[in-house]
């Protein structure tokens, strides 16, 4: 039996098809809270943010239709979410990571990943809003140019442009780790 | 190709996302501009540390989470059985403006009929009116009485010479 896709899905939820909705959110849950966490810096408010992605497509979904690939109009939806979500909060410092499971590295190979993360996260947390966006999609989530161009609703040119100033804004801040 | 231009690529040229022409145009500036080679060192650079650095896992639980406000939202508005404005926002956006301009081109023309026929209907009794008597409405009676003060008496009034006699 062939998987459906998520625009087969999509158009099931829209008919009010909730298990074909589950199947949506198994599929994307975990990009949702990757660039909701490396957005925000903060996992309540990341849990908080990514659950509001998936409800809000669901109550959009009596009016969806299929005009473009489903993973484009979820980035969509989770950019704009996430950057209008910040734009009403003062930034935060970045809590310590969580310590991740690994493929059993040494105490002193787990300290220094986790000292690692906190440096990426606190330099991200301190770019503006729009730049850390884009070093999200591009760096965490390899989304192509088009794709950034079209979840954060700019041009391919203004998203290059943005990535090329993050660059710079992100380098003073990890040269620690540039230069290892 | 500037600096500038070059460097604003190089992630996309990093990532393989830029068309054919573009890739050529950055890459013939790279090997003519140490500078800009080094900026590519740079980028490649940052995008193994950003990279390198795994995500979070997710928070345990999460979809069950996310199912269950699901679910809450849609018992609070459960979807409506009869959606008298589906069909509206089902058809395509030309047909929005065909039923626009026949509902504006309807009015218009009810608006037309309406003034059209109206005066006729008005024009007989105005031109019964201007042959008839405006008193006939009193019922003044001549030979009556016409007290003081009365209407009949102030039509006498206007109608009689100085002596009293009807004009």
């Amino acid at each position: 039996m062939q998987t459906p896709s998520d625009e087969e899905l999509m158009l099931s939820v829209r008919n009010g098809d909730l298990d074909a909705f589950e199947q949506i959110v198994l599929r994307h849950q975990s990009e949702a809270w990757r660039v909701a966490y490396r957005f925000i810096g903060d996992a309540a408010e990341a849990e908080d943010l990514a659950q509001e992605v998936f409800l809000r497509i669901l109550a959009a979904a009596p009016r969806y239709k299929p005009t473009a690939a489903f993973r484009t109009y979820f980035c969509r939806v989770l950019t704009r979410l996430c950057l209008d979500y910040r734009r009403k909060k003062r930034p935060i410092l970045a809590e310590p990571l969580p310590e991740v499971a690994d493929e059993s590295p040494s105490p002193m190979q787990q300290a220094s990943r986790a000292e690692r993360a906190s440096l990426v996260q606190a330099a991200l947390n301190a770019l503006p809003v729009d730049y850390r966006m884009a070093v999200v999609l591009r760096y965490f989530e390899g989304l192509s140019g088009t794709e950034m161009a079209d979840a954060m609703d700019r041009s391919v040119k203004a998203v290059e442009r943005l990535l090329s100033r993050a660059r710079a804004a992100l380098e003073p801040q990890l040269k620690a780790l540039l230069e290892d | 190709m500037r600096c500038e231009e070059a460097q604003e690529q190089l992630t996309a040229l990093a990532a393989g996302g830029l068309p054919t022409d573009i890739h050529r145009a950055v890459q013939a500036h790279l090997d003519e501009c140490a500078a800009c080679r080094a900026a590519m060192a740079r980028v490649d650079a940052l995008a193994g540390v950003l990279v390198g650095v795994q995500a979070p896992p997710i928070p345990p639980g999460f979809a069950s989470r996310v199912m269950a406000a699901a679910r809450r939202s849609q018992r609070a508005e459960p979807v409506a059985a009869w959606d008298p404005l589906r069909w509206w926002r089902l058809v395509p956006a030309p047909m929005h403006v065909a039923a626009a301009a026949v509902l504006v081109i309807g009015l218009a023309v009810g608006f037309l009929m309406g003034w059209t026929t109206l005066p006729a209907r008005q024009s007989p009794p105005a031109q019964a009116t201007v042959e008839a008597d405006p008193l006939d409405g009193y019922n003044l009676d001549y030979l009556g009485d016409a007290p003081s003060g009365s209407l009949a008496d102030s039509y006498l009034t206007l109608v009689s010479n100085r002596n009293g006699e009807v004009r």
